[in-house]
């Protein structure tokens, strides 16, 4: 018997998962799983956030038995003042300058983003408005800062049985709500904002998509609705209706009459002042763009046009596609340059500022093939690069321009063959969703209620993205909204959920941390068995953690056994927890499950003892 | 009883006195009669002495007679032989006239130099017509020419020049569109320009080639507007020129007829004249027919004078008579007149003295005063 050896596994998985090892590769900085983890700033592979309850109250109106899910949602940027606007005013019967929107929030609290808290001055903002208290009160006036869509129907119960007798034929009594489990199956589509701490409905809004098809554009101070064969819509602080409602509103017209009186595309995007969008007609060939800074002015190509400072225009970008055909999935924004993606092919104009059809202005810089995007919401910009879903996988678009019709820039490359099975099989609805304040960008699989999270910033040694794996993601959509207080990141919640936060470490049902090494061979010979002994986990918890030690030889962690954690002597939230191990076997792999059930749990360092077996002869 | 007494005396007196006057009346009356019937007698004297009784005259062209009642008798005609005489005489001067004139009228018609002035004239005349017919023609085909429509003329100039240009114009434009789509500009379209500010310049050299095409058809179809302007005017003014010799023609064969009409109008002023003359000789003819008629009367004056001296020598004699009788009747009248007053005072005189007249006293005078004063006496 050969004496003891000690494995040191230093910040296990700290590279983020990786797919595309091999069961004889011992790179331990990746991990064969990481679930429901992060990888923490010094590099550790650490439990997630918690999809935590937010805002749970709302006066979304669901069917009998049914519930909603927050679907989409943008926000505007929050502003202490409202600033003069290009939408007019709301017709609400006391005005805006004497009474908010806040006003009958009922309790007569401070008018908050998503929080009711008590106002520090003794007349609040509910009762008084900005302009008779300002500078007395102390009271920020926020206007509706966050605005979505939820998807209303009755939930489709996952139980066998109670689906054949279904609800409506025996009653609550018998098959209580309780009972209807599974997803909503969308019925319905209507627009919320969040308001004092619930959902208002937005009855106004109605569009018949919401999951897919549809696109929220927060451009100037106000949400646009893009749906697929719907007038465009947009919301402003109380006021929905249509765009071409507005009385500025001038459809895309020339010579020969209007072209579309409808803004009834799905693809959409705001930038460089305007907005553009595409689908309008079902015309997917072709992008209209609106004025600069008049959303309601489109192109007008009389030969006197109503307004002879309206640079609003049309892009039909048939003629660019390389392969021929296309149809344009997402428009797009960064670096200066309209991105316009196809389903193969991806088209990136510069000069999209000032005047597009001026001198020096719109320009074909690009045009690749092969490359293109999935459906419109799985994209995101993350500041330096812009990401986007491609059926290889996620892409960075900033690596694509870089190196133009070679792009080899994949930031899913550690889970590529995982990720490019998951695509296709949701084409239409995998989402990809950029979580500012963590810096990290999140591919969502609504369907699975699965994500892959994307650590930005360095990029792993593989020269992907260290990624994660996230399961039990009952949300659909993630913004990110600034407030004067603090950044929030959150999600939009499934199940009459309500609007999640991806903040803490308590969800109303635990979820686990889970890890998985590679294979692990201190003897760098496959043909000598290893027997485990011991195996210690030294790990960061502020609390008690339920710890399990998995362990296993291959493919499957067969074994598992309940950590168990020394009396805490100290106020020292740094742990060490030894767990003994049994079996033997040539390829060690080792990991661990976490419930998190409040408790941050960094991994530190996994050290194993153990025993060279004999060689294999 | 000197009432009574007075009463019967004074109506005594007054029977007297009426008989008196009624004798003194009926005398004058008679006599009245007497002379009524001297002075009807003188009238009728007078009336049948002082009738007109008529005279008469005899020369030898005849014996004219003046009634008692006034009616005249010439007793001489008119002398028609004379007014036939003169007729004779003229219709043979007339006639003789008349042929003269019309003699010449026939000369002046027949003038073969003036015909053949006129012939001429009317040929040149002709042709001169014919000619400004032309130049009219001409000047006004010109001058509809030049009075087109300027823009079709001018739209069919620039279409020929646009027709020109076309061709290099869309190579332009394709090598633009192949420009803007190697640029990657394809398929932008700008509210601004409608498409992008390449096509705009190029739709703006498009339409700047067309503006200077539209502008050079605009001068080229007014140059020649103005070239048809000038040969209207050359045309018209040739026109003028043949109008103005047909004026001249026109003129001399105006002049001529005047002269000719001139010479008609002398013809008849002469026939006029000689009209003239033989009326005035019918005239003097036609008086010389009256003439014994006029020496009748004139011998007819002579006699009348005679008769009013007859007749105021019958008028003045029983102007005499008359007036003698008259002198007569007044003498009597005036001595019967008289004799009547003489009567008439006489017996106012007694009358009044029988009667008397009362006093101051209540007495009475005359034969009633005495009777009364008698009577007072007896009493």
């Amino acid at each position: 018997m050969q004496p003891l050896q000690q494995v040191s596994i230093p910040a296990p998985g700290g590279q983020g998962l990786n797919t595309e090892l091999t069961p004889f590769q011992t790179q331990t900085e990746f991990a064969l799983r990481a679930d429901n983890a992060v990888v923490d700033r010094i590099g550790r592979l650490a439990s997630r956030e918690a999809f935590a309850d937010y805002i749970t109250d709302s006066d979304i109106q669901t069917p009998a038995y049914g519930g909603y899910d927050v679907v989409r949602m943008a926000s505007v940027e929050v502003d202490d003042w409202i600033p003069p606007s290009h939408a007019p005013l709301t017709a609400a019967e006391y005005g805006e300058a004497e009474y908010l929107l806040s006003e009958w929030n009922g309790d007569g609290l401070t008018r908050s983003l998503v929080q009711v808290e008590k106002d520090p001055s003794e007349y609040n903002a509910a009762e008084y408005g900005e302009s008779e208290y300002m500078g007395e009160s102390n009271t920020t006036r926020v206007r509706d800062v966050v605005f979505g869509l939820v998807a209303t129907g009755s939930f489709e119960s996952a139980d066998a049985n109670k689906n054949g007798y279904g609800l409506s034929e025996y009653g609550e009594g018998e098959y209580s709500l309780a009972g209807a489990v599974g997803s909503v199956k969308p019925t319905e589509y209507v627009g919320f904002a969040i308001d004092s701490g619930r959902l208002r409905q937005v009855s106004n809004i109605r569009p018949s998509h919401g999951r897919t098809n549809a696109q929220l554009v927060p451009y100037k101070d106000s949400v646009f609705v893009f749906s697929k064969g719907d007038p465009a819509m947009f919301y402003y602080n109380g006021l929905a209706e249509k765009v071409s409602e507005h009385p500025d509103y001038s459809p895309p017209q020339d010579d020969n009459g209007v072209i579309a009186q409808e803004l009834d595309g799905d693809i959409a995007c705001a930038a460089y002042g305007r907005l553009w969008v595409s689908g309008v007609g079902g015309n997917y060939d072709t992008v209209y763009y609106s004025d600069l800074l008049v959303p309601y002015q489109w192109y007008d190509g009389k030969a006197t046009p109503d307004d002879a400072q309206n640079t609003a225009g049309i892009i039909d970008v048939r003629e660019y596609w390389p392969s021929g055909n296309d149809k344009i999935q997402g428009i797009a924004a960064h670096n200066g340059y309209l991105i316009i993606f196809g389903r193969h092919s991806i088209l990136i104009y510069s000069g999209a500022q000032g005047d597009p059809a001026g001198e020096g202005g719109l320009k074909l810089e690009d045009a690749i093939r092969d490359v293109g995007l999935v459906n419109q919401d799985a994209m995101c910009n993350i500041g330096s690069d812009h990401l986007f879903v491609d059926s290889l996988g996620v892409r960075s678009l900033g690596r694509v321009i870089q190196e133009k019709s070679t792009p080899l820039g994949e930031p899913s490359m550690n889970v590529s063959s995982t990720i490019r099975r998951l695509i296709a099989e949701n084409r239409d609805t995998v989402r990809l969703t950029h979580l500012k304040s963590k810096s990290m960008a999140v591919c969502l699989f609504p369907e699975l209620e699965l994500a892959y999270a994307f650590q930005l910033g360095q990029p792993s040694m593989s020269g992907g993205y260290r990624v994660t794996r996230w399961t039990d993601c009952d949300w659909y959509d993630g913004i990110t909204v600034r407030t004067n207080r603090e950044d929030l990141t959150l999600l939009g919640g499934r199940n009459s959920r309500g609007v999640l936060q991806y903040g803490g470490y308590k969800q109303p049902n635990p979820y686990t941390f889970s890890y998985e090494s590679a294979v692990l061979n201190p003897g760098g010979n496959l043909m000598q068995s290893i027997v485990p002994k011991t195996m210690s986990y030294s790990f960061e918890c502020d609390g008690d953690s339920d710890l399990t030690a998995l362990w296993g030889f291959g493919a499957d962690l067969r074994y598992d056994r309940k950590v168990r954690h020394k009396a805490s002597s100290s106020s020292d939230n740094f742990k060490t927890s030894r767990v003994s191990l049994n079996g033997s076997g040539e390829m060690l792999r080792v990991g661990f499950d976490a419930v998190i059930t409040g408790e941050e749990l960094s991994m530190q360092q996994i050290s194993i003892n153990t025993m060279m077996g004999r060689t294999i002869l | 009883m000197s009432d009574w007494v007075n009463n019967l005396f004074g109506a005594a007196g007054q029977i007297g006195s009426v008989y008196g006057a009624l004798d003194s009346a009926n005398k004058i009356e008679d006599m009245g009669n007497t002379m009524y019937n001297n002075l009807t007698q003188l009238g009728n004297t007078a009336n049948t002495g002082s009738q007109f009784n008529g005279y008469g005259v005899t020369s030898t062209m005849g014996n004219s007679t003046i009634g008692s009642d006034g009616s005249v008798n010439m007793g001489v005609g008119v002398d028609g032989s004379v007014n036939q005489n003169y007729q004779n005489m003229m219709g043979t001067g007339y006639g003789g006239a008349s042929d003269g004139l019309n003699r010449l009228g026939q000369q002046n018609a027949a003038n073969p130099w003036m015909i053949q002035g006129a012939q001429q004239m009317a040929y040149a005349n002709k042709g001169m017509a014919d000619q400004m017919a032309a130049n009219y023609g001409a000047a006004n085909q010109f001058r509809d020419q030049s009075m087109q429509d300027m823009g079709q003329r001018t739209q069919d100039i620039y279409n020929q020049a646009m027709a020109v240009q076309q061709p290099g114009l869309d190579r332009a434009q394709a090598a633009q569109q192949a420009r803007e789509y190697a640029m990657g500009r394809g398929g932008v379209r700008g509210s601004q320009f409608g498409g992008t500010a390449e096509d705009a310049a190029m739709a703006r050299a498009r339409a700047e080639a067309g503006n200077q095409a539209s502008f050079a058809a605009i001068q080229q179809a007014q140059a020649e507007q103005l070239q048809q302007a000038n040969l209207a005017q050359a045309y018209g003014q040739s026109g003028l020129q043949g109008a103005e010799m047909r004026n001249q023609s026109a003129n001399m064969l105006s002049d001529l007829g005047v002269k000719q009409k001139q010479m008609t109008d002398q013809r008849y002023a002469n026939m006029a004249q000689l009209g003239n003359q033989m009326s005035q000789i019918g005239l003097d003819a036609n008086k010389l027919q009256y003439l014994p008629m006029q020496m009748q009367m004139e011998l007819m004056q002579l006699a009348g004078a005679d008769a009013d001296r007859s007749q105021t020598g019958q008028l003045t004699g029983l102007g005499y008579l008359t007036q003698m009788g008259l002198g007569g009747a007044e003498v009597n009248v005036n001595a019967s007149n008289v004799a009547n007053q003489a009567r008439a005072n006489l017996y106012d005189s007694i009358l009044d003295n029988m009667g008397g007249n009362s006093n101051a006293e209540g007495g009475s005078s005359g034969i009633v005063g005495l009777l009364e004063s008698i009577l007072k006496r007896e009493g």
